[in-house]
């Protein structure tokens, strides 16, 4: 028969939230973030299932049970007065085999982004040794040796902390991790208050990164200047507004020529004055010379209208719509 | 020309550009089943001293295993090649025009380290291989040269430098013996390499060999490509190969767009004509930088201080990330008219490369793909002596140039 492991555990005592040390992260499992919907069945039914904690001179540790405790913390708040919980107290066990077993538990509910995977990366390596990192860590974040993953998960934990912050949150991809590991603590710290200021989704900022590396590596210029030029381009503007002046500044310092194509195309589609309804499209990046017309009608009419404000465009605009840019 | 300088030191054995570009392992892997090659006795008694190590198979887990043991700098593969030798280069598609060269493919990988080289994505050993079940290889090419009709230009440089092993293996001479006797088939040695020894070394006829070089910018072959032997020792050897007989061909590709690059390709243009004249060449390819997206990372990660990747690149129709059409329209509007400016007349041609490019450069594009193999067909003698009887084109088709 399989025996739940034991160790440490120990009869239910009572404490107060007060008393939690929400601060410390050594056993990271959790994001935490406490829900409405928790914050009301607490209010409702109480603590129904003890948290596990760690008593320490600091106060009492997490373990286990973050997200219940932190709406613990706030049901507290919302109420204004301390408030008694029962939980259990971890003693005598050593923190290494703690902090395996938890994740092993934790293991078993959810799966962990990169980001959490480098929190927990870090966190291991204050309570474990290289080895038991190398033989059982990975093996428990389910992690080969020598692979991509472990690599992008060491150098996530390498990253400045808001990085970490937005890779927890699932906002960094590894590609993008990468990418920024090669960059100075003060460039990675400018993206990060970048993207925690402004609302840029992870496919924005995953696009916004990689042109500060593709144009920092083309010009030798650090990507933290490149971001700062673009913060001025958007000066004025403010939230979705100012991540767009920020991608449209950098699209156009990366692809000078290609921006500049599509400019004179505008141009010259605009000369053409084309009927409403009527697209007309440029090869995608202009690789080639096959140019897209197409419109809508809803009758013989309609068409016969349309063809013949088309045929009545000027061929040389034509012409100079069709030219090699 | 040349004649008076001694046979060594014409043919760079012993000099700094060919130590550094021939590559000496200090481990040999065997496959078993290679063991009793000639090729692969011939390699070990060129090498002694050097540890030989038997494997069972090269199968991938097998190498990838090894590549933690052994340096793949250092170490040389000698395996059996279980795939078809001879084969379309794998350039062959629709999108953009591509010339029908075939490959004979009897290694993988160089140790020239070019920062560009799109291997880097591909290959999947990591050590540099040379096959050498030779007698399947020839077998394979007989076989295929048999078919009455069919032109072929072949060349051995797709997938490694044609050269670089060749102090190693003596392949070049055996091939040159073996295309000299064929009527219906040219061979293009590729390199940027002047382990040229066995090319002007070897006694018999040479037939039609074409022995090419890949060219570039000055500071490009400085910065980018490794190990290569210098753009002044690769024209000397040029020079060296076309006093034998060989005609030679030239290579710019990839084409780089960077600050200063008009002033650096005119200057390596003008060198050319240094060293060749106009009628040594015949031809010369240009090739604007592509690579497949997923080679990016692994050239950056590589090469960390190349700046290449970080150009004005854009999604082309096959897939490849490839420069702007403007830009690839300058690169090329250039290249043509200093070419054209010492050589009129020299076959220029553009290595997988959109049809509106062409006719915005030369004011003409191949149809198709045969067209544009029957154009390059056209510009080999035994293809001309071929003319009356080949299927593969209407004589009024080859275009000279």
């Amino acid at each position: 028969m399989l025996e739940p492991e034991s160790v440490g555990m120990s009869e239910l005592v009572r404490g107060m939230v007060s008393t939690v040390d929400f601060a410390d992260r050594a056993f990271p499992f959790s994001r935490g973030g406490a829900d409405a919907v928790l914050v009301r069945s607490l209010a409702r039914v109480g603590l129904c299932q003890p948290p596990l904690l760690l008593p320490d001179g600091r106060g009492l540790r997490i373990v286990s049970g973050r997200r219940r405790l932190e709406a613990l913390r706030q049901l507290a708040a919302e109420r204004g007065e301390d408030l008694e919980f029962l939980y259990r107290p971890v003693a005598g066990e050593d923190e290494g085999d703690l902090f395996l077993r938890t994740l092993w538990e934790n293991r078993a509910l959810r799966e962990f982004n990169l980001g959490e995977s480098a929190e927990i990366y870090l966190a291991a390596g204050r309570c474990l040794s290289r080895e038991r990192i190398e033989r059982e860590l990975f093996p428990a974040l389910g992690i080969a040796p020598r692979s991509r993953l472990r690599r992008r998960i060491e150098l996530t934990a390498g990253l400045v902390p808001e990085l970490q912050q937005l890779a927890a949150a699932g906002r960094l991809e590894g590609e993008v991790v990468e990418l920024l590991a090669a960059w100075s603590p003060d460039d990675q710290a400018a993206v990060g208050e970048f993207a925690h200021r402004l609302p840029v989704n992870r496919n924005r900022l995953r696009e916004i990164i990689v042109r500060l590396d593709d144009l920092a590596r083309r010009d030798r210029r650090l990507p933290g200047g490149w971001l700062a030029a673009a913060g001025e381009a958007a000066a004025g503007c403010a939230g979705a507004a100012a991540v767009e002046k920020v991608r449209n500044f950098l699209r156009e310092r990366l692809y000078p020529h290609l921006s500049a194509a599509e400019a004179g195309f505008a141009a010259d589609r605009e000369r053409l004055g084309l009927p409403p309804g009527v697209r007309l499209e440029p090869p995608p990046f202009f690789e080639g010379d096959d140019f897209r017309l197409s419109f809508t009608f809803t009758s013989a009419a309609e068409w016969r209208r349309i063809c013949h404000r088309l045929n009545e465009i000027d061929p040389d605009l034509i012409n100079e719509l069709c030219r090699p840019r | 020309m040349n004649s008076a300088v001694p046979a060594e030191s014409r043919s760079f054995a012993g000099t700094a550009a060919y130590s550094r570009a021939c590559f000496r392992p200090a481990l040999l892997l065997v496959e078993e089943e290679a063991r009793e090659e000639e090729l692969t006795r011939e390699i070990i008694g060129r090498l002694p001293g050097v540890e030989v190590r038997m494997l069972p198979r090269a199968d991938s887990r097998t190498l990838a295993r090894l590549a933690g043991e052994c340096d793949p700098r250092r170490t040389l593969l000698l395996a059996r090649h279980r795939g078809r030798f001879f084969k379309p280069c794998p350039g062959t598609g629709e999108s953009y025009r591509c010339c029908l060269y075939q490959i004979l493919h009897l290694a993988l990988g160089c140790n020239l380290g070019c920062s560009y080289c799109v291997l880097q994505g591909y290959l999947n050993t990591p050590f540099i291989t040379q096959f050498v079940n030779l007698n399947e290889a020839f077998a394979e090419l007989d076989e295929a040269l048999a078919e009455p009709g069919v032109f072929y230009r072949i060349g051995t440089g797709e997938f490694t430098d044609s050269l670089f092993l060749d102090p190693l293996t003596g392949l070049a001479p055996r091939l040159i013996a073996y295309f000299a006797a064929r009527e219906n088939a040219v061979l293009e040695l590729k390199t940027k390499s002047v382990a040229i020894a066995g090319l002007l070394d070897y006694p018999g006829a040479i037939g039609e060999t074409i022995v090419s070089w890949s060219l570039n910018a000055p500071s490009v072959s400085r910065r980018e490509e490794g190990r290569a032997a210098s753009l002044e020792e690769r024209l000397k050897a040029a020079a060296l190969c076309r006093d034998r007989g060989y005609r030679i061909g030239l290579h710019f590709d990839p084409l780089l767009y960077f600050p200063g690059w008009e002033e650096e390709y005119r200057a390596i243009v003008g060198r050319i004509f240094d060293h060749l004249a106009p009628d040594d060449i015949i031809w010369i390819s240009l090739g604007a930088f592509r690579f497949m997206p997923q080679v990016r990372d692994k050239l950056r990660r590589n090469h960390p201080h190349s700046r290449i990747t970080a150009g004005e690149f854009i999604p082309g129709r096959d897939g490849k990330q490839r420069y702007f059409s403007g830009i690839r329209r300058r690169l090329y509007r250039f290249l043509v008219a200093e070419i054209r400016r010492y050589a009129p007349g020299v076959f220029i041609y553009f290595c997988m490369e959109d049809e509106s490019l062409w006719r915005q450069t030369f004011g003409y594009a191949p149809a198709d793909n045969r067209e544009l193999a029957r154009w390059l067909d056209g510009c080999c003698w035994r293809y001309r002596r071929l003319r009356p009887t080949a299927e593969r084109g209407k004589p009024e088709d080859g275009r000279d140039g």
